[in-house]
């Protein structure tokens, strides 16, 4: 869906609430509204949002974690390796697993870690240094 | 938010492997791969946040009249009316703060695709059943 020139995602999802307060503040902080969505579309949609949260809340550093995804997912398009659908891993895989090399290297900038991750891939067995 | 680690002291599953911090070579490489990440439009510019922005406030209104009308229409009472109400959250790369404005994939039409911004989002309404 395109809406005044910006695409947007749009999905929907209804909770078992009698109705909507305005001061929630959203299914990450309130896992009960989970309970008795039956339908696994809607719980699909809510943990969206309840993912991203849990990820930003896991690595060390946000900006560290934020840099180092944009490279990662950069260089997926680059080599046509960034498409769930075609069987890769998609944003939120490689979301995932840059939050891991993060929290297993907390302390060091975006290339430094990215020389680990290459280490990490390649089997190494200490730190990438 | 709080880094709150799972009560074994740590982020993640396992200690880290390595507590160093960046060498200054690191720091260096560091600021190269934010040159190279910003020279590939990988950041996004204010007037593109703006547009976004506004996006997301007219979408929201739309969805708040859009709940009233539904909720009037399946002839609840104005009480009814007046609680019921829809929240809009994101998710996906806007919610981890790595939205950028294009993609490799749109290299070659960047110029006619310049407010072309992929935002995530979910709407949630409540089940009055």
């Amino acid at each position: 869906m395109r809406f005044r020139g910006v695409q947007v995602d749009l999905v929907y999802a209804g909770v078992c609430l009698p109705w909507c307060p305005t001061t929630w503040s959203g299914p990450q902080c309130d896992r009960s509204v989970l309970r008795g969505l039956d339908d696994l579309a809607t719980a699909r949609s809510l943990n969206g949002i309840r993912v991203a949260d849990e990820i930003l809340r896991l690595v060390p550093e946000t900006a560290v974690f934020r840099t180092m995804l944009r490279c990662v997912k950069h260089w997926a398009k680059a080599r046509g390796v960034y498409s769930n659908v075609a069987g890769f891993l998609g944003g939120i895989g490689w979301a995932i697993l840059v939050a891991r090399m993060c929290q297993l290297y907390p302390n060091t900038s975006p290339a430094c870690c990215s020389r680990a991750s290459s280490a990490a891939l390649r089997g190494g067995s200490g730190p990438a240094r | 938010m709080a880094k709150s680690n799972n009560g074994n002291g740590y982020l993640g599953v396992t200690e880290p492997i390595s507590l160093s911090g960046p060498t200054e070579k690191d720091v260096v490489r560091t600021q190269e791969v934010e040159k190279c990440l910003a020279d590939a439009g990988l950041y996004e510019s204010q007037e593109e946040a703006v547009s976004r922005e506004e996006v997301l406030g007219k979408l929201d209104q739309i969805v708040k009249a859009w709940i009233k009308k539904a909720t009037r229409a399946s002839g609840f009472g104005d009480q009814f009316v007046q609680e019921a109400n829809a929240k809009i959250f994101t998710f996906g790369s806007y919610r981890l703060g790595v939205l950028c404005t294009s993609c490799i994939f749109y290299s070659d039409c960047k110029r006619s695709c310049s407010i072309n911004i992929a935002i995530t989002f979910c709407v949630i309404w409540f089940d009055a059943v």
